[in-house]
């Protein structure tokens, strides 16, 4: 038997055999065939096997992510995310006893209007009768056990800091379409198919963010302002770290479209911001070395005019007549501004603020941005932009140009996302920058004989610097200005190494009595005081999360 | 020429047996894949559920409501001006 298989293999067929090896032949090639397919069925089974599970292991991954992404901090908190939610629905084709499956509902949910729902019942086909069921509402409904009641299953947008970031986040419409603030503006991104689990992460912080909006949130109650605005931004990188404006809406809650709430007075509304632009007239004639620290001008009047308008010190007196360029700062001089404009040359003056970008377009990732009608420089306009009137810009933008000069001179581009890259463009050289940081400082400092305006924010340990501002608001019914003020307080801290812009404005203050028992209603009595409050409290929490640091290198953070 | 076939037949019979046995396994296991994977994704929902609750309840406006509520009126965070002695 082996010797003839053997043979049958190696083609080798004795011929006396020949009829007998052929039947063999035959039925072994048969057999072998069969052999084959099963063989082949038997391959594609376990491969089949295999198939399967691979595709098993496709479906649950793909079909779970929401399809919006979420927006979380620099700490990872959770700004905005979607969640599932089901509506409860009435399909009338399916109802067969309307008032029992009625009476069941409004057992279920006293709240619902049953009249209402009879009313809709005569016209559609499916009734919405509840939206965004809890999920123990939802088990309920399904233990009901009713075939006309129907859950719908759908997404919607929850924003778990409630009033928090309410401008900055801005919400999104039934359809999960963004509308406003980051939702409109990185509307793709935050929809992108391919990479929705990971979330868009922002140089926010919420802790930070919370505490500078108590704070404001008091200072507005104990001012009776109109509103207020903070915003918090790291000097170095122009990363924003807090943007506030008051009065604002819970993203979670819809409110009519026409709130005054909704407008961003950080980012949207345009102000005269009055004195804080003595800081870039001065910066800019230090620069172009017509003026030092201590130049002194001397016989400052109490009234100039250009052409036929007058410009008034304001609460002139004898000391306000010769000012050195620190004291023209601190003691907040229009005239002696001027004057150094004048030294300075007007068109000198000119093309510095427009290097700033102050009249710009601001570049941030939200859709509520504004910048002020093109500026006409006129003679009157340069001077009076000197000291910040007649001219209008956003509370954004004065923060980035306060960053740029306190930093080291580098402008810096401003962002609120966690990764974009940071960009900056020289406008002083750093030797002016320090200069600009001792005059600064010599406002804000208690020890300072002249006192400043800005030394209600000295806290110990931080060494805050900073310009405040007192603007009159233009009139809303006729023309010129109004008796309303607006208050701005631009500081940087710490003096040394300024690492953070913290820019406060209050709309529309009054004088509180109670605080100061006098009602002086300037920005040193109210954006100042806030603004010390502020930095007392932030103060610690910046200075051991170090945010910057931690950004640029987040292992070394041990070592430190 | 019988053993021939024998040992064939055999080689069938057992590759059905274990192609039955195989199959039932698998299928089997792809039940359970699917049992299990449903479940994942319940628990995936649920966790991102979880996750915004968490948020909520530690946001910082609920916290400080709270511990306005709970908290004794003398506990107070610390300022800058009770450890330095920079005062003048």
């Amino acid at each position: 038997m082996k010797n003839k298989q053997l043979n049958l293999y190696f083609n080798q067929i004795p011929s006396d055999e020949n009829n007998k090896i052929q039947k063999d032949l035959r039925s072994n090639f048969i057999l072998s065939l069969f052999l084959i397919f099963f063989l082949l069925i038997f391959l594609r089974l376990i491969f089949l096997g295999f198939d399967k599970v691979n595709l098993l292991e496709l479906k649950t991954n793909e079909n779970f992510f929401y399809e919006r992404k979420d927006i979380v901090d620099i700490n990872n908190t959770i700004l905005a995310k979607n969640v599932g939610s089901y509506d409860l629905i009435l399909r009338k084709v399916k109802v067969k006893n309307l008032d029992s499956i009625l009476l069941k509902i409004k057992i279920l949910f006293p709240d619902i209007n049953i009249n209402n729902i009879k009313y809709e019942y005569q016209t559609k086909a499916i009734i919405v009768l509840k939206k965004n069921l809890s999920p123990t509402d939802y088990n309920k409904v399904i233990a009901l056990g009713e075939p006309s009641l129907e859950l719908a299953k759908r997404e919607i947008r929850i924003y778990p800091q409630q009033n928090l970031f309410s401008h900055i986040i801005g919400r999104v419409d039934t359809d999960n379409k963004g509308i406003s603030g980051i939702e409109m503006f990185l509307d793709e991104q935050l929809r992108n198919k391919s990479n929705l689990s990971n979330p868009i992460k922002l140089s926010l912080n919420a802790n930070i963010q919370y505490l500078i909006y108590e704070e404001l949130e008091k200072g507005v109650k104990d001012f009776s302002a109109l509103g207020a605005a903070a915003i918090l931004m790291n000097a170095q990188t122009g990363k924003v770290v807090s943007i506030v404006s008051l009065p604002d809406v819970d993203g979670n809650k819809r409110y009519q479209a026409e709130s005054k709430n909704y407008l961003n007075k950080a980012t949207k509304s345009l102000y005269e911001l009055g004195s804080v632009f003595k800081t870039f007239t001065i910066a800019s004639a230090i620069e172009n070395k017509l003026i030092t620290k201590n130049t002194v001008f001397s016989n400052l009047r109490q009234r100039v005019y250009c052409g036929k308008f007058p410009i008034d010190e304001y609460r002139w007196d004898k000391s306000k007549a010769n000012l050195t360029v620190e004291q023209i700062l601190v003691k907040s001089s229009n005239i002696g501004t001027i004057e150094i404009i004048k030294k300075n040359g007007l068109e000198n003056h000119q093309k510095f603020i427009e290097n700033l970008e102050i009249f710009e377009m601001p570049k941030l990732e939200i859709m509520e941005l504004s910048k002020s009608n093109k500026n006409r420089w006129g003679m009157c306009n340069t001077f009076t932009s000197g000291f910040g009137h007649g001219v209008s810009t956003t509370l954004l933008q004065l923060t980035r140009a306060y960053a740029g000069i306190v930093n080291g001179g580098e402008l810096p581009e401003t962002s609120i996302l966690f990764d974009s890259p940071v960009k900056k463009k020289r406008i002083i050289s750093n030797e002016t920058s320090r200069i600009m940081n001792e005059i600064l400082r010599a406002n804000v400092d208690r020890k300072n004989p002249t006192e400043g305006s800005g030394r209600k924010a000295d806290i110990d340990g931080y060494d805050v610097m900073g310009k405040t501002g007192t603007a009159q608001k233009a009139s809303e019914v006729e023309k010129g200005y109004s008796t309303e003020i607006v208050n701005v307080f631009a500081s940087a801290f710490p003096y040394r190494n300024p690492k953070y812009v913290l820019t406060i404005l209050i709309d529309e203050p009054k004088g509180a009595p109670q605080i100061w028992k006098h009602s002086r209603r300037e920005a040193g009595w109210n954006a100042v005081y806030i603004a010390g409050r502020i930095i007392q409290k932030i103060g610690p929490s910046l200075a051991i999360n170090n945010l910057e640091f931690r950004e640029e290198n987040g292992r070394k953070t041990k070592n430190n | 020429m019988i053993n021939k076939y024998l040992v064939s037949f055999l080689c069938l019979i057992i590759g059905l047996i274990g192609i039955h046995f195989l199959k039932n396994k698998t299928r089997e296991l792809e039940q359970q894949i699917e049992k299990i994977s449903k479940n994942l994704n319940i628990l995936r929902e649920n966790l991102e559920i979880e996750k915004v609750e968490f948020s909520f309840l530690s946001s910082p406006i609920r916290i400080s409501e709270l511990a306005k509520k709970h908290l004794p009126n003398d506990y107070k965070p610390i300022v800058p001006k009770e450890i330095t002695n920079n005062e003048k």
